[in-house]
């Protein structure tokens, strides 16, 4: 399984969205493709699904161009399309049948992941009825009814709450364990992060960041300081040569350039017989590159 | 074929069980058999009244019948009151003095309920003043002129001595019976009328089908999931042909209905001013005929309706997309309706060979006129042959359409599109 991107750029009039994309996903689990709105992420996914036609560059499958293969495919469109008027059992068989899938598997399935996504409820309702939340679950079946290797799910966790987001981890979780290629554009870092290996970051149509993503936070370096304790820790800080990065209501966070400053740190805390609550040395998150990243040239 | 037939199945069953489709066809079929029910009832329930004022006035009943006076001045018809009783037996014929014509007159304007009629007689022609409250109203002026006519005949053939037996030859009206040995034209006429308006009803309503169903794919944002399942050109073709087997049902139980509640409620010819209507052209040819007109007719104005119904963003604005495409099939359908009175004219087959008209010209010539086997074979091969070219385009045009959103496509935009897409490959 193999999914090749090289050189592809879309303009849309003299605007260009899309400019000179390449990456490669070879193995099962999530690749990120990340973003501001407007980077270019669902043209991106449209362009390999062959729904926008790309203005140059080469996108493969298992090393053939893609062109029929893309029914082959699931897909998660952003804006959630689903009949207003008509029975969810029936959309979802009718979405079934499109993709050859026989009617007593595709039940069976259906059956499986509303139970999954606890939807059961809803199965003889029309769509129209459903929450936001909900008709987003009904379209993830839709998407993943004929058992695709490889996924596209573009900004999957919008509009959910929380219980909801963890149900869709559950199952985006499932699908990575039954060794699937899942293709999800986000905004939401903090959502994301904890699928994505590999990662794309786009910004205008261009590549700002892309790789494996343990590598790129590993490249960042632990240089953030997070501590929560009682007492004012601005002069400690001030003394040591740090400055506060961001006070929260519960602590501080600190941008460190090496380990050293924080065990120091952590000494005068204690020495000042400061009760402690939180002393954490980590990588930045991947909001926190993104927002650097984004932030970058402006 | 798999997904044609998945489209397929699905826009029929969809579309069925629509209360509006079930709700539309039970009121055109209630409205058709109420159509000739009433008719019908109507009619025998009069005959009824009549047989039954007859029957009274035979035995001598106490209803009070209207009353038709009658004021003699020319002295021709004061013994024969008895005769003018037999030719009115609806009216109490009474003969009138001279000075009561005022107050029956104005006994007539008030009441309504008598009539007067004043006979003179001009150098021995007879001149008759009828009156009446209204027109329409009271014994039929024509029954009049023969029955007072026929009494003055009568007199003046008595007059110069010729026998009664002769009088009563000469004044014999003669009896013709109407054969009309050609196909009737005048009561095919009126069934190809009906046939082309519920034709054309089915290919304008389930041509709007398509368009709605298409324009609300795309409103729905359902498309996006489609195309990339299936190729746009299953799509189109599968949606139309499950709306147009849905109108073909619909059509089908028209016809079947309307002929079987014919057949029920007028076992003899039902007749138009004695005309039967005639139902000799229609045949079982003419019958698969009309139905394969219908199918291609549709065929080719959905299919077009299919782009329009995609290059629109918002299911509201399929009305005004569809709006060239509503005044072409209406001018289609008043340009062979145009032709239909003279069906063998030159109009009438230029009409069965354009392939936008032939679908409402030829099914109405069918039942008319004796249409060449040719004439219809080259309008099936236009027609085909337009459907198959348009078909293709509009695969092409609305693969490009469905996934345009913001302002509506134009038509000329969507060539520009596809042809700078044919360049790109």
């Amino acid at each position: 399984m193999s999914l090749k991107v090289k050189n592809v750029s879309k303009k849309f009039g003299e605007k260009l969205v899309v400019d000179n994309i390449s990456f490669d996903v070879n193995e099962p689990g999530v690749f990120g493709l990340l973003g501001t709105n407007g980077a270019g992420k669902t043209t991106t996914i449209r362009m390999i699904l062959n729904i926008v036609k790309k203005d140059s560059g080469e996108i493969s499958w298992n090393n053939k161009p893609v062109t029929e293969q893309i029914k082959s495919f699931g897909y998660l469109p952003e804006e959630r399309g689903l009949y207003p008027k008509v029975k969810i059992s029936e959309q979802l068989l009718y979405f079934a049948s499109l993709r050859g899938v026989s009617r007593q598997k595709a039940k069976k399935d259906i059956d499986y992941w509303l139970e999954r996504l606890e939807a059961t409820q809803y199965i003889n309702m029309p769509a129209e009825k459903l929450s936001k939340g909900n008709q987003q679950k009904i379209q993830f079946i839709a998407s993943i009814i004929h058992d695709p290797e490889l996924i596209f799910m573009d900004e999957p966790f919008s509009g959910l709450d929380p219980v909801n987001t963890d149900l869709f981890k559950g199952a985006i979780y499932e699908l990575i364990n039954r060794q699937k290629i899942i293709i999800m554009s986000s905004h939401q870092m903090a959502t994301v992060e904890e699928f994505c290996k590999d990662i794309v970051m786009l910004k205008n149509g261009k590549t700002v960041l892309k790789g494996n993503l343990k590598e790129i936070k590993r490249g960042y370096g632990r240089n953030n300081l997070i501590i929560n304790c009682s007492g004012n820790i601005h002069e400690l800080a001030a003394e040591e040569g740090i400055t506060t990065y961001r006070q929260s209501a519960n602590g501080y966070e600190f941008k460190i350039s090496s380990e050293e400053q924080a065990y120091r740190m952590l000494e005068k805390i204690l020495s000042r017989r400061l009760s402690l609550d939180k002393f954490e040395i980590r990588e930045p998150s991947l909001h926190e590159i993104f927002i650097e990243k984004m932030g970058e040239e402006k | 074929m798999r997904e044609f037939l998945a489209v397929f199945k699905y826009t029929f069953m969809e579309n069925i069980r629509k209360k509006s489709f079930i709700i539309s066809t039970a009121v055109i079929l209630v409205v058709i058999i109420a159509a000739m029910v009433i008719p019908a009832a109507i009619s025998s329930f009069g005959g009824n009244e009549e047989s039954v004022t007859n029957a009274s006035g035979n035995s001598g009943s106490s209803e009070p019948k209207n009353i038709l006076y009658i004021l003699d001045k020319s002295g021709v018809y004061s013994d024969k009151l008895e005769a003018l009783q037999q030719q009115f037996t609806e009216y109490d014929v009474k003969l009138l003095a001279e000075d009561k014509v005022e107050s029956v007159k104005a006994a007539i304007k008030e009441e309504g309920d008598s009539y007067l009629i004043i006979v003179e007689s001009k150098n021995d022609t007879i001149q008759i003043d009828y009156y009446t409250q209204q027109y329409m109203e009271g014994p039929d002026p024509d029954t009049i002129s023969k029955a007072m006519g026929s009494i003055y005949s009568a007199k003046l053939l008595k007059d110069s001595n010729v026998s009664d037996n002769t009088i009563s030859k000469v004044l014999s009206v003669p009896d013709v019976k109407v054969n009309a040995l050609g196909k009737n034209k005048l009561g095919g006429y009126i069934l190809s009328i009906a046939i082309v308006i519920i034709l054309f009803f089915a290919v304008y309503f389930y041509g709007y089908g398509v368009s709605m169903s298409v324009a609300s794919e795309k409103t729905s944002r359902v498309m996006e999931l489609l195309v990339t399942s299936v190729k746009p050109s299953k799509i189109i073709l599968g949606k139309t042909a499950g709306m147009g087997l849905l109108g073909l049902i619909q059509l089908a139980a028209i016809l079947i209905v309307g002929i079987v509640t014919y057949l029920l409620v007028f076992p003899d010819k039902f007749t138009i001013g004695g005309m039967p209507l005639e139902f000799s052209g229609f045949t079982t040819f003419t019958f698969v005929l009309i139905i394969v007109y219908f199918i291609l007719g549709y065929s080719l104005f959905a299919l077009m309706n299919a782009v329009v119904g995609a290059t629109v963003s918002k299911a509201e604005d399929v009305n005004s997309a569809l709006l060239p495409m509503s005044l072409l099939s209406i001018f289609c359908f008043y340009f062979s309706y145009g032709t239909f009175a003279i069906p063998d004219s030159t109009m009438a087959r230029v009409a069965s060979l354009i392939p936008f008209t032939a679908p409402f010209s030829v099914p109405s010539r069918l039942v008319t006129t004796e249409v060449p086997p040719w004439e219809i074979g080259l309008s099936l091969v236009i027609l085909i042959g337009s459907i198959v070219l348009i078909g293709m385009l509009s695969i092409k045009l609305y693969s490009f359409a469905v996934l345009h959103y913001g302002d509506r496509l134009k038509l000329k935009k969507l060539f520009q599109m596809s042809q700078a897409e044919k360049n790109a490959n």
